[in-house]
């Protein structure tokens, strides 16, 4: 035995011939203990919690038990050094006790200097395992830079010199680590040494093949990347010659610090060729590879071939094969070659068409059927899902939907039946429930809660009295009440519960027992880290204060908020001496500022119909063609240590120069629910063919966080909005009317409610905003005017199946509410609606393009200029659209039909829903086209999922396109009165293409 | 789970301390009572323990008591095997033997010893108490227990086995021409006999595996900082 386990009968004969080996003494009494002192006296624990530590007491007779418990206690806290010492000193009386404790050290932030990636400074610090808070140990910071130096080896640092400088905070007892490496030269790959044969005992593969596969060439820099990238591609290698259970292995490196160069040994070995052969039905190497799990594995045994059948049939089965059967035998077992005979026989391929599920009475068919994974056909899936696993899980599913609502003698059976209703092509599943009586608790007791009220949990308790019992709810329960101890400083509060015997069948008494524990307390936060950041925004965001109960939540919330401030790349919360007996502990917040400045260069370029030029007014709808753009951004994070960001984005194309600077104040006044923005911006840009306009505006906005849904935003804008005369596509006679450069001082308010599942690709959800401007000279704006813009989308999945149904409808309207430049419109064509003059151009809807109407190009649709063809905009819009979105057959592909329908209108009040355009005529001859009428456009469109949003490509067919006057010139002929009056129309084909589904 | 590696232990040093309790550049009148000799954890063993398990093994030795720096080392070691024992008991949170099974041995131990004031007067001469002696037995109780639920459960000796040992280990102990006792009459002490063979190879198994895990430290003293050196 490795321990002295002496029984106690044992030392019984000891005890009795004891007497006769051991001196007789008298015991001589134990001297009073006069003091108890400390040194140092400068302690790390509180007195208080000193004195209760120390069961050595003044007055008291001094008893070796006592001072040893007191050594124990002490060293348990953790906030001493292993080396504690009581010494006494005999006075007169009695005898002085005097604890000889040093404090802990513990560990604070690690950095580390002077490596040269890879591997990364973060790298090594995570190869040190050295966490915050931690006690510092030598032997720990040894053990790290042991383990540093292992990675930098694993990447050709051989020479590598690691040193440390360390910096001793006093007050807070945390030392900051650098380890400053000097890596010295990389060696670079030398020779290989192959171990390891092939079946025939010959080398597995020659030197220079492998040197080849690997791409392991000699004097190329030696990085763990590099050899594992390697090691893959030999493995791949033998596996693509159907050495499934080959085996390829780095197992050594011989590194030469003359030549600086590491020699590689590596272990192939071959193993026998897999062969599988499936018979009875066919299936691509690919999926064989995908569905047999010898091949991941690089292993044969019976558990992996009987997955493998399974896995392949239930492959067969999803094709429709309902009642496939998959035998796989080794066929062959040589060392050469292994042979897999899977023996397939499907049988009729099926459709399943009915689910039914009887005997249920205590839970609806919804209710079970919206938990099976085996669904009939529908419009998603035309021959239903079914499998012999997916069945066996439902029927588990089911069971367990019973069994935790306490119907522990529930059993489901569940059956397939082909033929159904006397067809072989159709399937049947039904599943049999027998839910047996329910067992119900008659009543709780909970024993040890002390501390916490139990009032607390009154509500909130699933096993109460009524409630139906089950192991679930009671975990439920557990996972409920020790959340709360954890978050009220109850880190180690502990729950058992018991069944009592009850003499009702199907009734259950319940017993919970809670074990509360100490309660654990946080001082002081200690925050480090900080170079630029101002302390108070730190605090702003700390939720752990000194007193108050620990709690992992809090801290986690702490971390969180903190890396929400978007300022720190690395924010480390924890405890000081986690693991130490104390009943108050330190709060650590560690950071790092992440880089300050940034600066990103960027290029692309746009394919749309957005050509012509500004001396030809001849094709208002433009020519597809392409423009370059560059876009430089710099970013200042952190401004004045706030949090703040200011930025500054600009972009040059031939169609746009834009210069955006904005100023962001995250957590505005220190709430989360307000953030404030500043913003100025320079555009000149062609977004409309019409014109080129330039803009000068500045913004303020402050954003409230109404609900997790709702978000209000409260935003002063005013701008400057001048046109370039030059570039004006319209009458000559409208020029001075719309072109003058125009202030406007618009005060806003938005409601945005987002309850949507996926804000790039919703599937279910609804999103509604509404925004209201005012335009008023009262804030120096030119024009006055009153502009709605409200939106209301919602998304619907079909039944179970992945198909969703979107509609959106938008309704925009701008009212004049002043004078501005004219108080009458001018109409130049009996009978033609024009928009309202005092609106400026600028300021008015355009819509159309792949966001908005498809059935129009980019900003193409409403009301038109009566000479040139060019979209003036409008003073309403209206839009409805409806898609159907549905999978395709391929993966991350869907589908889509859609329905636009609307336009921009010249005013509010000429929104219609007509839907045939009306042709103005004087003297019968058509002098222009009225736009207040509404355009339809149906259209198929093609969606591939991508992470950022699904990548779209729609086409679109207008029934009903507009017709519209247009001029045959140059613009000099136009301002000449020469060229010629054409009669076009926008093409009833329009295609899209674009990121984000459209709503 | 990261090796901590074990530190360095200086006997020597430790031994002239801790036995002489003095030392010669300590201030003047000062002696040391008590110190932390290794760590397990966060588990201190002090000089003050190793002393009682010496008494406690002197005691079951039924022999005069004998001090070395070797013998000193090993009752450290057998100290942290049952710390690391004792902690593992404690994760577990394994729940030890009641004092009822403890009060039961030292009543039995008080009746053999011809009454209580005898069994302290021997325990006096080793210098050791009946609360030290209970102490005792509880831990050798609850790490008995302990075993038992860990290893020995569990564990079960195919028939063949047994037979097998009574054919041949067995009987070759027995005295020369000597009838074995029928295997039915001992079947149960040979099974209990061949669990205990496999229980202690993966008691030091598991043993090490735990120490592998847990920071054990042998407190350094040198003979300058001992005495002098102010914490």
């Amino acid at each position: 035995m490795f321990v002295q386990a002496i029984p106690p009968i044992v030392l019984l004969a000891a005890l009795l011939a004891g007497t006769a080996h051991a001196e007789e003494r008298t015991p001589t009494p134990a001297p009073t203990v006069i003091s108890v002192d400390f040194a140092p006296a400068e302690q790390p624990l509180p007195d208080e919690h000193l004195n209760n530590l120390v069961s050595v007491k003044v007055g008291e007779p001094l008893e070796p038990r006592l001072i040893r418990q007191s050594i124990q206690r002490m060293f348990a806290t953790g906030r001493y050094e292993p080396d504690i010492q009581v010494r006494g000193e005999d006075v007169p009386r009695g005898i002085r006790i005097t604890f000889m404790a040093r404090p802990n050290w513990f560990v604070g932030q690690v950095q580390v200097e002077g490596a040269e990636a890879p591997p990364t400074p973060l790298q090594l610090v995570n190869a040190g395992h050295l966490d915050l808070g931690q006690p510092y140990l030598e032997e720990d910071v040894g053990f790290a830079m042991q383990e540093m130096r292992r990675l930098l080896e694993n990447n050709g640092f051989f020479s590598a010199n690691i040193s440390k400088t360390e910096i001793e905070h006093l007050e807070s007892r945390q030392k900051d680590i650098t380890f400053v490496v000097m890596p010295g030269e990389r060696a670079a790959i030398g020779e290989i040494y192959l171990t390891g044969h092939g079946p025939d005992e010959a080398p597995p593969l020659p030197i220079e093949d492998v040197r080849r596969i690997s791409g392991w060439q000699r004097g190329q820099p030696s990085t763990q990347r590099r050899l594992q990238q390697g090691v893959s591609r030999l493995k791949d290698h033998l596996r693509g010659k159907q050495h499934w259970l080959s085996t390829v292995r780095l197992v050594g490196r011989d590194f030469n610090a003359d030549l600086n160069e590491v020699g590689l040994v590596v272990d192939i070995r071959l193993g026998p060729r897999v062969v599988v052969r499936v018979e009875g039905a066919e299936i691509s190497d690919q999926k064989l590879r995908r569905y047999l799990p010898i091949y991941e594995e690089g292993v044969i045994d019976d558990d992996l071939l009987a997955e493998g059948g399974d896995n392949l049939r239930d492959y067969f089965q999803s094709q429709g094969f309902f009642l496939a059967s998959v035998s796989p035998v080794l066929e062959r077992d040589r060392e050469d070659e292994v042979l897999i005979i899977c023996q397939v026989d499907r049988g009729p391929r099926q459709e399943l068409v009915h689910v039914g599920i009887s005997g249920n009475r205590s839970f609806d068919l919804p209710t079970i059927q919206e938990r099976m994974l085996v669904q009939p056909r529908n419009i998603d899936d035309r021959k239903g899902r079914l499998t012999d696993s997916l069945l066996a899980q439902d029927r588990l599913v089911i069971l367990d939907l019973y069994r935790s609502n306490g119907f522990h003698e529930a059993e489901v059976a569940c059956r397939k039946e082909a033929g159904y209703q006397r067809n072989d092509k159709l399937m049947a599943v039904f599943c049999d429930i027998h839910e047996g009586e329910r067992t119900l608790v008659s009543g709780l007791t909970i024993k040890g809660m002390e501390r916490l009220s139990e009032e607390l949990f009154e509500d909130r308790l699933s096993s109460v009295a009524g409630q139906p019992f089950s192991e679930v709810s009671v975990a439920t329960d557990r996972d409920l009440i020790l959340g709360d101890y954890h978050d009220s400083g109850y880190h180690r509060a502990e729950f058992s519960w018991k069944r009592l015997p009850s003499d009702v069948p199907h009734r259950v008494e319940l017993e919970y027992e809670i074990r509360e524990g100490e309660t654990l307390y946080l001082r002081e936060p200690i925050i480090t880290g900080l170079r630029h950041t101002r302390p108070s925004l730190i605090d702003q965001q700390v939720q752990v204060m000194p007193g108050d109960p620990f709690s992992a939540n809090a801290m986690f919330e702490t971390q969180r908020r903190l890396y929400d401030l978007g300022v720190f790349s690395k924010v480390d919360v924890g405890l000081q001496n986690p693991n130490g007996e104390e009943p108050t502990k330190n709060v650590l917040i560690q950071v790092e500022e992440g880089r300050r400045w940034t600066a990103r260069v960027g290029g692309g370029a746009e394919f749309a119909r957005i050509g012509g030029n500004t001396a030809d007014v001849s094709s208002p709808l433009g020519d597809a063609s392409f423009s370059p753009r560059v876009t430089l951004e710099i970013t200042r994070l952190n401004v004045r240590g706030l949090g703040h960001t200011m930025s500054l984005r600009t972009r040059f194309s031939n169609l746009q120069q834009r210069a955006l600077f904005i100023y962001e104040a995250p957590r505005w006044t220190g709430s989360d629910k307000w953030d404030m923005t500043i913003s100025s911006l320079f555009d000149t840009s062609r977004n409309v063919r019409t014109f080129s306009g330039r803009r000068l505006e500045g913004a303020l906005q402050l954003r409230h966080r109404l609900s997790k849904p709702s978000t209000a935003l409260y935003r002063f804008t005013y701008r400057r909005t001048s046109i370039d005369q030059n570039t004006l596509q319209i009458t000559p006679l409208l020029i001075p009317l719309t072109s003058q450069p125009v202030r406007v001082g618009l005060l806003s308010g938005t409601y945005i409610q987002d309850r949507r599942d996926d804000p790039t690709d919703s599937t279910k959800g609804i999103f509604n905003t509404v925004d209201l401007s005012f335009a008023s000279g009262i804030w120096a704006s030119e024009p006055d005017f009153v502009r709605f813009l409200g939106q209301n989308s919602t998304y619907h999945r079909l039944g179970n199946s992945r198909v969703v149904l979107a509609r959106t409808l938008q309704l925009g309207l701008l009212m004049p509410t002043g004078v501005f430049w004219m108080q009458d419109p001018i109409s130049f064509i009996p009978g033609a609606s024009e928009p309202d003059p005092r609106i400026p151009l600028s300021e008015r809807f355009f819509a159309g393009g792949a966001n908005s109407h498809r059935g129009f190009p980019v900003n193409q649709a409403g009301p038109r200029d009566p000479t040139t063809g060019f979209p003036i905009g409008g003073g309403a819009q209206f839009l409805n659209s409806v898609e159907l979105r549905f999978p395709l057959r391929w993966k991350n592909v869907g589908g889509v039909v859609f329905h636009d329908a609307g336009n921009v209108y010249s005013r509010p009040r000429e929104i219609s829903f007509q839907s045939r355009q009306k042709a103005l005529t004087e003297n019968n001859d058509t002098v222009g086209y009225d736009f207040d009428y509404m355009v339809h456009a149906v259209g198929l469109g093609v969606r591939y999922k991508t992470p950022i949003g699904p990548v779209r490509f729609d086409l679109a067919y207008s029934i009903n396109p507009p017709r519209f006057i247009g001029f045959e010139g140059t613009r000099e002929d136009l301002l000449r009165g020469a060229g010629t009056i054409t009669h076009q129309r926008i093409s009833q084909f329009q295609f899209h293409f674009s990121l984000g589904q459209t709503f | 789970m990261m090796r901590k590696p074990e530190s360095r232990f200086r006997w020597p040093w430790v031994l002239l301390i801790t036995l002489s309790g003095v030392s010669t550049i300590m201030p003047a009148g000062q002696r040391i009572l008590d110190q932390t000799v290794a760590v397990v954890g966060d588990r201190a063993i002090t000089a003050g323990e190793v002393e009682e398990q010496m008494a406690l093994e002197d005691l079951d030795r039924e022999q005069p008591r004998e001090r070395s720096a070797e013998r000193y080392r090993e009752v450290i070691e057998r100290l942290i095997r049952l710390r690391l024992v004792q902690r593992e008991m404690d994760l577990a949170g394994f729940i030890g033997a009641t004092d009822a099974q403890v009060r039961q041995q030292m009543d039995f131990m008080r009746g053999q010893s011809g009454g209580a004031a005898q069994l302290q007067q021997t325990l006096a001469n080793y210098g050791l108490s009946e609360t030290i002696l209970e102490n005792f037995i509880r831990q050798q109780l609850d790490f008995q227990l302990f075993v038992g639920f860990r290893f020995r459960t569990g564990l079960v000796i195919p028939r063949e086995e047994v037979e097998a040992y009574y054919a041949t280990e067995f009987r070759s102990q027995l005295p020369a021409f000597s009838s074995p006792p029928p295997l039915d009459l001992v079947y149960e002490d040979l099974e209990a006999e061949l669990v205990e063979r496999r229980v202690d190879p993966l008691l030091n198994d598991w043993i090490n595996r735990v120490r592998s895990q847990t920071r054990i430290m042998i407190v350094e003293r040198s003979s300058a900082s001992a005495g002098t050196e102010s914490p």
